[in-house]
């Protein structure tokens, strides 16, 4: 695997330096003349970005057309007289006639991008071309090439998150390196994975969050969509849920993403070149750490101690600095129209806000294109990902030692250190120049090829295949010197590697045929057939105990150990077919059915193909003759869908195995590992989804608004498995069902648009509601019990339960602590909602708190231009969730550094600390979850056409972007009168929301300059 | 590598069927074990239906019982009066300060990997010796090219062992996800039973496997009898035992899963340490040689515990090492059951006989019930120091009430005594 691996990614340079070649080819042919007396040259732009629109189709009066190369460039030739009206068209921009002079050399024409794209195309999963008025469901779209000029994002999640209604980023850490979870219309699976599938121009790519690297300790884990340079992609479309994801069958019931990488244009080869550089810091740590609070030993007085101000003040700089990201890009892209290239190349430092947790990335793209006229086209996309990063958590950061700190010799937990001494009152006294010595690393080797071949043997027919692989290797390793004292547990040192390796292969072939029925009917008939493997494996080593300072290798430990973790070994395959009939009447009315089945390696033997239907109609209302158009109206487009899709379990779920282990002397010996489940068989999410698409005040608005209801029948869970059938572990089981429910709005409008100045706003609402609706039994099912987290009918999936105390008093002093008396907590049905009463907690039913995913996520974004300024800003608000504060409860009931768990007036924060709620470990924590923050901040500047001469560019453009630049809302800055660190901070894994501020890193604040040039 | 997902006869030839045109374009068709998959690491059950394996088998069992022990007894230690808990990690001091209630995880989940919990191992290991001595049972000598009856007899004496400790240690029990919910006594009953069928298979067999396995089964029916107050029944048992006998669970540094974890948590890094009213045992003056304690710095470990703030204190004659052996049962422990069993001065004389054999001075008090009962918990507390599980059952069988209000830095110490039964074997049980 390995060497296939490297093969792949040798693969990749040679493709790559025949992309090099055939640029150098395709640079050596002949242009076109330049501008002659009887011809009109010029460009074509957008008027909000200045970006140079290719393949727009231009013509003079009723001449020919000719098409705009990547440049936006044009020229018309063969023209007669003084002036000539020049029309221009684009499908997605408004059509745009005006009056050039005969012999015009850089004419200048913008267009405006139409506020509802009907004729778009989109990518539906079948072979024939899908214009988006055809559709009977939304399809989230981001023009990121376009969003990168203006308001650039170092990550496509980050591009991702205000950009899609429906869609939430779940961003986990701000740590260098690290990605977040996605997820669309709420929560997707029960315990499968909740992630969308993602394909990079066609191929199923690895859309794994959480990655299993060692290099980042605990929760904080890369995400894989996030390898990819957002400055490579033109654009990403996103199919929400199984009535439109129909055709992806098994696995593609959260959704599908799909990434399409720039493509080249007919015309000579344009040179684009764009250097970045700027800080990432974290704005006002001794604010984001608060500080902790502790009793004087000798006084007994209550004082604070904030540990960045201390260390400020006794050795002159915290644990925090200011990064400074760099990096550049350089792409080229052109052909002949038979052959067009795009190739890119980037490098990328970025440097967190330690010192220690940067990251090195370099990112290519090539893209060909070969045409045979209407009948047969080919593409090839090749890409590659080559990075290392140094994390900042190789082990439990620095950060839990802060949050731990006691300047005393009587903390109630955790060590005494003075302010002033050595420890600098950082737990067990390590400071944080300890952790500068560990060393945590990821690094990545990723490989993606896509060959898509388009055949139009006669008019009405057309196939596709496509073939293709994304290849990964991800080594990664930690190391703690001999004798560090932030080593954990491991002061004659430590070293481990892991090598993480996975390959996604893709097999795509179908077929399309459209016929028309008389004038006003036609049909378009589909179908095909695909086959995707995943294969994961990984291994590594351990050695530990290094004889002296200074051995850093596996084999220099006296105690070595190999490790290959069965759960991510493993290999999944599926095959299937589908077949979708269209019927469109007068391009206005379209309905559409299909099925699709698949069988799956992962399926139990007692369980046959799962048969996945779709129906959808779409209706453009506002095209009909009896359909009055008015300046209020100017679109309208009703729509509506049902369909399936599903998510297989995961591929050793159904077997029953032992695991191989180790007996005396070294002996092996086999243990029960999974218990199995051969009844097991696909989790069937259906949804139906109905909306409007419209085009407000003469086009100057657009608003689409969609209800969605998703059931997902045989959700699976993984339930932990009784030990008592001795098995460890857990057991995917079927259960009943459960569903989400929502409302997704998205407004976008001109406010103002004028000669200089144009205003533009949009904001969306998605709402979202999840509830199990039958477990299949009464019982509830426990998900996690230690963090009291439930599954029970009726109420949202995860659901959170703790005891909920109402009022205490205070008993008599006992050896010095307080006690209490009559703790009284509300009454109600255990594992249920509460009912209003009081009872004695001890007693108490444990009540249901919230759920743990928003209720609701809003973007609000404004794009102001005036001449060649242009200002962007983005906030991003949700809330309506509960989320569990690990460290608030700690701080209050382990710690007991938190003032109120110090100073103890308050009854009930006795009662959690030795009442009858002191066995509620983690209810001192939960807290809403809601929050706003302003998440990009960009002015770019157009430069005039003779400032980018001067370096003998034909376009120059400036952008100062800030992302993270403030908290706008919090619902609740914490419990019991402690601060929450940072409510987005999350465990990247599952559907639960438990925030371990001690084991991550809050958002950092993002300051980038960026200068682009294209000769 | 083996392919373990088979599914050739599944759905897919019939899906192939149903949409053949589309199979046949692409010439799947027939393609049968496209969906094939591997699964590397993983042994499919029916693997182990192989007499060739018998001694593998048989191995497991012993491997997967001195995990589970390992875990109990390091579990179980810190949890006892013999340490403070010290610790700034929140499991690790949930343990040490008796903070293991039904919803706890690691009390529930914690497998051999990890230090605390002991429930899920020890399960595992009932089951083990359970499955595996069926199948070894349902094979020949000729069929596996070896003697079945020792590794049927060691497979049933291990198993034996686990229902003891499940039915020592834990306040309620389940066995294979029944209904029902069994009391320590109806566990006890059961071990009872299995430790004499362990003995009949151990019994039948000759030389020295035969008399180490009927010398372990004796002793662990004489201390499932005492626990259910069958004296007569233990201190029979007990006097079968030979002397000088010693059983220990092997212990080695290689492999985590192998770790002696009473060193690791306790030692190594520190959970718990020494309780100050242990750190000087005698008897009558003399250093009782039985239970060495010293500071951390004398053993070149920190001067203080995981918390930084609990001074130090570790045993240096048991558990000393990653692979330090950990002792099941011994002819020392069945003298010990003998004499509580016989009470009166037959206890005493067995004390003595042993305090003389360590050259310690004698016992010379009362002979009442109450100071032989003082008399016993004493010694065996000495003897079986940091071997977790004993001392743990003598607070409970005897109802002593250990860290109560609050620890040495001033948390509340929590309400566990026995080990709960985990929520999700209550629900699941409808309890």
């Amino acid at each position: 695997m390995l060497l296939s691996t490297m093969r792949a990614s040798r693969h990749g340079v040679r493709w790559a330096m025949l992309g090099v070649a055939l640029v150098a080819l395709a640079a050596a042919q002949p242009m076109p003349l330049a501008a002659q007396s009887n011809t009109i040259s010029g460009t074509v732009s957008d008027s909000k970005t200045g970006r140079p629109l290719a393949e727009a189709i231009v013509r003079a009066g009723t001449g020919p057309t000719v098409r705009t190369n990547a440049a936006g460039r044009f020229t018309l030739a063969n023209l007669s007289g003084t002036t000539a009206e020049v029309s221009v068209t684009r499908i997605g921009y408004q059509p745009h006639t005006e009056t050039v002079n005969v012999g015009a050399t850089d004419a200048r024409i913008l267009l405006t991008e139409t506020v509802l794209k009907l004729d778009e195309v989109v990518v539906t999963g079948s072979a024939a071309e899908t214009q988006k008025r055809s559709l009977g469901n939304a399809v989230g779209q981001l023009d990121l090439a376009a969003t990168q000029l203006v308001a650039p994002s170092a990550r496509i999640q980050e591009a991702l998150s205000v950009a899609v209604p429906g869609l939430q980023i779940q961003r986990a850490s701000g740590q260098v390196g690290t990605g977040a979870a996605t997820r669309i219309r709420g929560v997707g699976s029960l315990s499968l994975s909740s992630e969308p599938i993602v394909f990079i121009d066609g191929v199923r790519a690895d859309n794994r969050s959480g990655s299993t690297s060692i290099g980042f300790w605990g929760e904080d884990k890369p995400s894989r969509i996030n390898d990819i340079d957002p400055n490579d992609i033109e654009s990403i479309q996103v199919l929400k849920g199984p009535s439109a994801s129909t055709l992806y069958g098994t696995e593609a019931s959260n959704g599908v993403i799909q990434i399409i990488t720039k493509r080249g244009a007919a015309g000579r080869p344009t040179w684009t070149t764009e250097f970045r550089a700027g800080a990432n810091w974290l704005m006002s740590p001794e604010k984001v750490y608060e500080g902790i609070w502790y009793r004087d030993e000798n006084t007994n007085e209550v004082k604070y101690f904030n540990i960045i101000e201390n260390d400020k003040a006794v050795v002159g700089r915290s644990l925090f600095s200011t990064g400074t990201p760099l990096g550049g890009t350089m792409s080229v892209s052109g052909g002949s129209d038979a052959i067009r290239y795009f190739f890119s190349g980037s490098y990328d430092r970025d440097e967190g806000v330690v010192d220690y947790n940067w990251q090195n990335k370099f990112n290519g793209v090539s893209n060909l294109s070969y045409s045979a006229g209407e009948t047969f086209k080919a593409d090839l996309n090749i890409g590659f990902t080559r990075s290392k990063t140094r994390t900042a958590s190789a082990t439990q950061p620095v950060t839990t030692y802060v949050l731990w700190a006691c300047p005393s010799s009587i903390c109630q937990a955790g060590s005494g250190q003075a302010p002033n001494e050595a420890g600098r009152g950082y737990l067990d006294g390590t400071t944080f120049e300890a952790f500068e010595e560990l060393e945590g690393y990821d690094e990545l080797d990723r490989s993606r090829v896509g060959l898509t071949l388009n055949h139009r043997p006669i008019s009405w027919f057309n196939h596709r295949l496509v073939l293709g692989g994304d290849f990964t290797a991800n080594p990664s390793s930690v190391y703690f010197p001999r004798g560090s004292s932030a080593s954990f547990g491991l002061p004659q040192g430590y070293k481990a590697v892991r090598n993480d390796r996975s390959s996604f292969l893709t097999f795509d072939y179908s077929v399309n045929g459209t016929a028309s029925i008389g004038s006003r009917l036609v049909s378009q008939t589909s179908g095909g057939v695909q086959y995707y493997q995943r294969r994961i494996e990984q291994f590594g080593s351990t050695g530990e105990g290094f004889p002296i300072r200074g051995v850093n290798t596996v084999s220099g430990g006296g105690i070595r150990g190999a490790t290959e973790n069965p759960d991510f070994n493993f290999e999944n395959k599926t095959l299937g077919v589908y077949f979708q009939q269209q019927l469109s009447y007068n391009n206005r009315f379209f309905i559409t059915g299909a099925v699709r089945g698949d069988d799956n390696s992962a399926f139990g033997t007692n369980f046959d193909f799962v048969v996945y239907p779709k129906v959808s109609a779409s209706w453009v209302i506002s095209e009909e003759p009896f359909f009055a158009s008015s300046s209020f109206l100017s679109t309208l487009k009703l729509r509506a869908a049902w369909g399936k899709a599903g998510q297989q379990p995961n591929v050793f779920a159904a077997v029953q195995t032992y695991g191989p282990s180790v007996g005396a002397g070294g002996t092996p010996t086999v243990t029960p590992l999974n218990v199995g489940n051969p009844d097991l068989k696909p989790e069937v999410t259906r949804e139906i989804e109905a909306g409007i698409d419209a085009s407000l005040f003469n086009d100057r608005m657009s608003l689409e608004l969609t209800y969605y209801n998703k059931v997902t029948t045989d959700g699976i869970l993984q339930a932990p498995i009784s030990p008592s059938s001795g098995f460890p572990g857990s057991q995917f089981i079927n259960v009943g069902q459960f569903s989400n429910k929502g409302v997704e709005i998205a407004l976008d409008g001109s406010v103002l648009n004028g000669q200089d100045l144009k205003l533009n706003l949009r904001g969306s609402l998605a709402l979202n509601t999840n509830k199990i609706d039958d477990l299949g039994q009464d019982a509830p099912l426990v998900s996690n019990a230690q963090l009291g987290t439930y599954h029970v009918n009726g109420l949202p999936i995860g659901g959170q339960f703790w005891k909920k105390p109402v009022s205490a008093e205070f008993g008599p002093v006992v050896d010095g602590n307080p006690t209490v008396i009559n703790v009284m907590c509300e009454g109600g049905t255990d594992l249920g909602v509460g009912d209003g009463s009081t009872v004695p907690c001890a007693t108490a039913p444990n009540l249901f708190y919230g759920q743990s995913i928003p209720k609701w996520l809003s973007s609000l974004s404004a794009d102001v231009s005036w001449k060649r300024f242009r200002l962007v800003g983005v906030a991003e608000f949700q809330g309506g969730h509960w989320i569990n504060d690990g460290n608030l409860s700690a701080s209050h009931t382990f710690f007991l550094n938190s003032k109120a768990a110090v100073e103890q007036t308050d009854p009930i924060m006795v009662a959690y600390i030795r009442g009858p709620l002191a066995n509620q470990t983690f209810a001192p924590g939960m807290m809403k979850g809601g929050f706003g923050k302003l998440r990009n901040l960009s002015l770019t500047y157009e430069m005039p056409n003779s400032l980018p001469r001067l370096f003998g560019a034909t376009r120059g453009s400036l952008t100062l972007t800030g992302a993270n630049l403030a908290t706008l809302w919090l619902e609740q800055k914490g419990t019991y009168g402690a601060r929450t660190v940072d409510p987005e901070v999350r465990r990247n894994t599952g559907n639960l929301h438990l925030t371990y501020n001690q084991e991550s890193w809050p958002q950092y604040t993002r300051f980038l300059a960026t200068v682009r040039l294209s000769f | 590598m083996n392919r373990f997902i088979d599914r050739s006869g599944g759905g897919t030839r019939r899906l192939m069927a149903v949409l053949g045109a589309a199979a046949a374009l692409m010439g799947t068709a027939g393609c049968s074990g496209i969906l094939d998959a591997d699964l590397p690491g993983r042994i499919p059950t029916e693997l182990l239906d192989d007499p060739t394996v018998a001694a593998t088998l048989a191995t497991s069992v012993v491997a997967d019982f001195e995990c589970a022990y390992s875990n109990y007894v390091a579990s179980v230690g810190i949890m006892s009066d013999q340490f403070l808990g010290a610790s700034g990690n929140a499991n690790a001091k949930d343990w040490g300060t008796k903070n293991i209630v039904e919803n706890n995880a690691p009390n529930a989940t914690a497998g051999c990997a990890q230090n605390f919990g002991a429930y899920t191992p020890l399960q595992t290991a009932r089951f083990q010796s359970e499955d595996i001595a069926g199948r070894l049972g349902a094979w020949t000598d000729q069929e596996a090219g070896t003697a079945l009856a020792p590794l049927i007899a060691r497979t049933k004496v291990l198993g034996a062992y686990a229902y003891l400790i499940l039915g020592e240690g834990y306040c309620a029990m389940r066995f294979d996800r029944a209904n029902t919910i069994l009391t320590p006594a109806q566990v006890l009953a059961i071990a009872e039973t299995k430790f004499s069928e362990a003995i009949t298979a151990a019994g039948a067999l000759s030389g020295a496997t035969g008399a180490e396995l009927l010398n372990l089964a004796r002793v662990g029916r004489a201390r499932t009898r005492l626990n259910l107050k069958n004296n007569s029944g233990a201190a029979a048992d007990a006097a079968l035992v030979t002397a000088g006998f010693e059983f220990f669970a092997t212990r080695s540094a290689d492999i985590g899963t192998r770790n002696n974890d009473a060193f690791v948590v306790l030692t190594e890094q520190g959970h718990g340490s020494v309780a100050p009213e242990f750190r000087n045992f005698t008897v009558g003056g003399t250093a009782d040689p039985r239970v060495v304690v010293r500071f951390g710095p004398d053993v070149n470990l920190s001067p203080n515990a995981f918390d930084g703030v609990t001074p130090l204190y570790v045993v240096t004659n048991k558990n000393e090492t990653r692979a330090a052996p950990m002792r099941v049962a011994s002819a020392i422990e069945a003298q010990l059951i003998r004499a509580e069993a016989l009470g009166g001065q037959q206890a005493v004389d067995i004390v003595n006989a042993r305090r003389t054999a360590l050259s310690l001075p004698p016992y010379t008090g009362g002979t009442d019930d109450a100071a032989i009962r003082t008399l016993i918990l004493d010694e065996r507390n000495r003897e079986f120091f940091a071997e977790g599980g004993q001392r743990t059952n003598d607070l409970l069988r005897h109802g002593i009430q250990w860290k109560i209000g609050n620890d040495q830095i001033g948390r509340p110490y929590g309400p566990a005594s026995c080990l709960p039964l985990p929520i999700g074997e209550r629900v699941e049980a409808g309890g």
